[in-house]
């Protein structure tokens, strides 16, 4: 220890002593037992309020963090939805634009009047020089759309004795086989079409590539092209629920616009292809308290939302298995979610014109883990518990401090009363009431004490009486004695194994000698002579 | 005293039934959940992934760890990825807590210490099981920072089916196919034999031969001759260009100038699968990508049968083959994070799982003990394709010494920028050569075989 500490220290200590000294003449000073009882009842009833609180906390009453997961997940979806939607009206404009501009190039330079795709069947070399022409268009649809994918298909094939030429379509699929990130790289490769395409704009051709399309593959391919559609071409377009792509890892959702001729011929479709993994690096999770929240896209149909269908965000710890659908249980606050491998809570909102194959609207949903929910809600219900049971403890321990020196001094003060020479000591209890009666008795001790001794001609009447009780006899001082004692007259026969009569006797010898005329009258002088302090002169 | 203790006792009673119903008793161990970037099975159908949801259902779900696969692609755009994400580029994806990569990643990443040293997770005992020297390919800094799981190695691929015909015509046999001066002279046939299938199209000669890394191609080439590929590795490393590379480029120049070799960009498969060229020298991993039918441009498909051997070697060469396959990287998080990640790592390199995995993607298992049961494995499975690439395999194990490539700083650079040059100029060439044969000139192939060699020269230095 320094010595500017060892310096520091009595300081130190005469601070401490001298606030001690002040709390304790705080707590000197008179209060009134009313207010103390105040203190001492509000100590208990904030108690009280502590424990119902954690109670009410307990059983969930005071939801705060529905409240706010709430606003969390309504933000995210608002921002997510603003960004989905531009991102699939930039879709939705585009594929029209390239299912117009198709039309306008077949037409022009592909086919003669009358108008007739079937025209192109087993014509290689004009398939082929088609596909090569239309590269640039698709691959520029795809770049502005940063569409992880575009593809045009017709309703022609290119070989009818082929096997499986009845499902067989010619076309142009182009895919960006590599996404690492928002910015897409310039990795395109040929999934579907003529290898000459890729050799001729120096591309790729996928691992899985295929010279045409397989419209098994595309169960909307026919109903979409077919001439009973008959709706305006802004509203032919349809967001296909997601397919997995055959032979590779991959699953994606389409756009898929019609390509109709201007008499009204059916061509094929066109479209934009958004990938799993494009709408996951697009769409990652949000850190929230809460958990990690994540973005889904996908079809809703009575009460469920349709994820086998449609596309998850990244998912962190959230993990929500993409096959399985999830049933909506709608609440007031947030909606709850689940499947058979797992529960979550969020808010959705379908999605303005966008519809599947089926007609099922599509929506988009935030989603966050219940577990992971409900583990940040016991948290926070554990920390309040925590904080109200630590109010409560302490509140019980003011109250047993304050209902101790509520009571301490009290019976200070009583004990104080009880002896002899109360009224010579200044001993205040804090206790304004004790104070007063002390005060009080002080007072009327002091103005009894103010009179003097006992009068003289008291005084030698006590002298007198003492005098003549020597000159009783040995069994009636007895008798006497007893009566001092506080004895009854009907006592005495058998403690001093005599009759009655004897001891009337005794007692009119009694009387006699010492002047008195009853009982009474001998009883005040034994409570004067006690009074007085000189009831032991008669017993010498 | 009593009364001190009912009066403790009911506090604790009481708080304990609060605590419960706040949930704290429903509240299981938090699953961990860790995403994934690898390469097996690129745009096709993952064996790995099937590998990974075994993992999930069984062990996985017992220990509360769930690997979420978020991007199957290959080592390239996961190298530009990381690097991307590591310098915070912006529009970078966020790195995945695993990913998969050849050493050469690491060592461009700007600090190396974003990724955990298996050490810390793996005993001796657990890193002794392993191949020694696949373990010492993913020693960087003297830590482990690179987890080997499978590996592969280059094997020649012959497309049976299509080489049988040619074979029928012109006598060409497989064996040939051993050396490489015996591939080329073999390419150069073919290409003019097919030119001559169609007598009215001039000029139409189809590749023979495919090399998916021609960068490799050369550096085996002159180290199994005894001379060094790369030169002042001290100082940033560069091509020697010795006589050995001279040696090698002629042979290689003149079937491609010729017409028999491929040397558009990206791999094998195209080709392969469109019937424009039949032999192929490329990953073993590379079995995955190819199908076992060839598609014409009338859409006619034709089943075929696609063969294995080891790689050519050169004449008077040693038997050296690359030893390839990237491993597993974990980025570090907490310790609960990474130690989830080991756990993953060593239940896919048990021998049972490791086999199961590998044999699927055309991969080599890692531990002394898979191989040990490598054979008895691959000779019970259906496919033929798989089954000769297994027999070839075990062969190359047995005859050849693998090469691993050195750890260069600029290896990835030298590798893109040597692949790039050499396939242009080369192709630059073959188009003179054809366009003056076209022209009804006599041109002396030599001379466009040594243009191409002091340009690609040029170009590197």
């Amino acid at each position: 220890m320094t010595e500017k500490e060892d310096k520091n220290r009595p300081e130190t200590i005469r601070q401490k002593l001298s606030l001690y000294e002040i709390l304790r003449g705080i707590n000197r000073q008179s209060r009134s037992m009313r207010s103390k009882l105040m203190v001492y009842l509000c100590c208990l009833v904030l108690s009280g309020t502590g424990i119902l609180l954690m109670m009410l906390v307990a059983s969930g009453v005071f939801s705060e963090s529905g409240r706010q997961i709430e606003q969390n997940l309504q933000v995210h979806l608002q921002n997510q939805k603003r960004d989905i939607k531009e991102r699939m009206d930039l879709f939705t404009i585009n594929g029209i634009d390239l299912s117009k501009r198709l039309t306008t190039y077949i037409e022009r330079e592909v086919l003669s009047y009358p108008y007739d795709i079937k025209e192109l069947e087993n014509d290689e070399a004009g398939l082929r020089t088609m596909q090569e022409n239309m590269y640039l268009l698709l691959e520029g649809k795809m770049h502005v759309t940063r569409a992880s994918g575009v593809y045009a298909v017709f309703d022609t094939t290119v070989n009818t004795s082929a096997p499986n030429a009845k499902h067989s379509r010619s076309g142009v699929y182009l895919r960006l086989a590599n996404i690492s990130g928002n910015v897409l790289e310039d990795d395109v490769f040929l999934f579907r079409g003529n290898p000459d395409v890729a050799m001729q704009n120096k591309i790729q051709i996928h691992n899985r590539w295929n010279m045409e399309f397989d419209t098994e593959d595309m169960y909307w391919f026919d109903d979409q092209i077919s001439t009973n559609n008959t709706k305006s071409p802004t509203e032919k377009y349809l967001w296909i629920n997601r397919v997995h792509l055959k032979d590779t890892w991959e699953n994606s959702m389409f756009l898929s616009v019609p390509v109709i001729g201007s008499e009204g011929g059916r061509y094929g479709i066109c479209g934009l292809e958004i990938s799993g993994l494009l709408f996951r690096l697009s769409y990652p999770k949000f850190e929230s308290r809460y958990g990690d929240m994540v973005t889904i896209i996908a079809p809703v149909d009575q009460g469920k939302l349709l994820l086998s269908k449609g596309l998850s965000g990244s998912q962190g710890n959230s993990y929500i298995n993409e096959n399985d659908d999830l049933f909506i249980d709608t609440g007031k606050v947030y909606n709850v979610y689940f499947n058979s491998q797992g529960k979550y809570i969020g808010v959705q909102q379908t999605i303005d014109g966008a519809y599947d194959s089926e007609g099922r609207q599509w929506a988009v949903a935030v989603l966050v883990s219940y577990s992971s929910f409900e583990a940040k809600e016991s948290y926070e219900k554990a920390m309040m518990i925590v904080i109200l049971t630590v109010f409560s403890l302490i509140m019980f321990l003011i109250s047993f401090v304050i209902s101790r020196q509520f009571v301490k001094p009290i019976e200070r003060g009583i004990e104080n009363l009880k002896t002899d020479d109360f009224y010579k000591n200044d001993s205040r209890t804090g206790i304004a009431e004790i104070d007063i009666l002390a005060e009080f008795l002080r007072n009327k001790e002091e103005k009894y004490k103010s009179k003097g001794p006992v009068p003289s001609e008291i005084e030698e009447m006590f002298d007198r009486f003492i005098e003549n009780s020597k000159s009783l006899t040995t069994s009636e001082r007895n008798i006497l004695r007893y009566y001092i004692e506080g004895r009854e007259i009907a006592e005495l026969p058998d403690l001093l194994c005599i009759s009655l009569n004897t001891v009337r006797k005794h007692n009119r010898n009694i009387y006699t000698k010492l002047g008195v005329s009853s009982k009474d009258e001998l009883q005040i002088y034994i409570d004067l002579l006690i009074c007085c302090g000189r009831i032991h002169e008669i017993l010498e | 005293m009593n009364k001190k203790r009912t009066l403790y006792m009911a506090v604790i009673t009481a708080v304990m039934v609060l605590a419960g119903c706040t949930g704290f008793a429903k509240k299981g161990k938090k699953q961990i959940v860790l995403t994934l970037w690898h390469v097996y099975g690129g745009q096709t159908d993952s064996p790995l992934n099937k590998t990974i949801d075994n993992f999930n259902e069984t062990v996985g779900k017992e220990e509360g760890i769930r690997i979420n696969v978020t991007s199957v692609t290959n080592t390239n755009t996961i190298h530009e990825a990381v690097i991307a994400a590591a310098k915070n580029e912006p529009g970078a994806a966020e790195l995945p807590d695993i990913f998969v990569s050849y050493p050469k990643t690491v060592l461009s990443l700007p600090d190396k210490d974003i990724l955990v040293d298996y050490k810390d997770y793996f005993t001796e005992d657990e890193l002794n099981e392993l191949i020694p020297a696949f373990v010492q390919e993913g020693i960087i800094d003297g830590k482990l920072m690179v987890f080997p799981v499978a590996k592969s190695t280059e094997i020649l691929f012959v497309n049976r089916t299509l080489f049988e015909r040619f074979s029928k015509e012109t006598g060409a046999k497989e064996e040939d196919l051993d050396t490489w001066e015996g591939l080329f002279n073999m390419a150069k046939v073919y290409e003019k034999w097919t030119d001559d299938l169609t007598p009215d199209i001039v000029g139409d000669g189809k590749n023979f031969f495919v090399h998916d890394y021609h960068f490799n191609y050369f550096q085996i080439g002159c180290e199994s001759l005894g001379e060094h590929f790369f030169t002042d590795e001290a100082g940033g490393g560069k091509l020697a260009f010795g006589d050995k590379f001279r040696k090698i480029w002629e042979p290689y120049a003149d079937a491609a100038i010729s017409g028999g070799v491929w040397l558009r960009d990206g791999y094998a498969t195209e080709p392969l699968r469109t019937g424009k060229a039949i032999v192929s020298v490329a990953s073993s991993a590379s079995v995955l990508y190819y199908e076992d039918i060839v598609t014409y441009e009338n859409n006619i498909s034709e089943p075929i049968e696609v063969v294995s051997y080891p790689v050519p070697v050169f004449e008077g060469g040693k038997k050296m083959v690359m030893q390839r396959g990237a491993g597993f990287c974990t980025v570090k998080s907490t310790t609960e994070r990474e130690r989830a990640a080991a756990l993953f790592l060593k239940w896919l390199t048990k021998p049972e799982n490791n086999i199961d995995f590998v044999v699927k993607a055309g991969y080599m298992p890692v531990t002394e003990k898979a191989f040990e049961q490598l054979s008895e494995v691959a000779e019970k499975i259906d496919s033929t394709k798989y089954r000769s690439l297994y027999e070839a395999i075990s062969k190359t194990k047995e005859e050849y010494t693998f090469y691993v490539a050195p750890q260069l700083a600029n290896y990835l650079d030298l590798e893109m920028h040597f692949e790039k040059n050499v396939r242009l100029e080369l192709s630059r060439e073959e188009e003179e050569y054809k366009e003056a044969l076209q022209n009804g000139e006599q041109p002396d192939k030599e001379t466009y075989v040594e243009d191409a060699y002091n340009n690609i020269k040029q170009a590197m230095q």
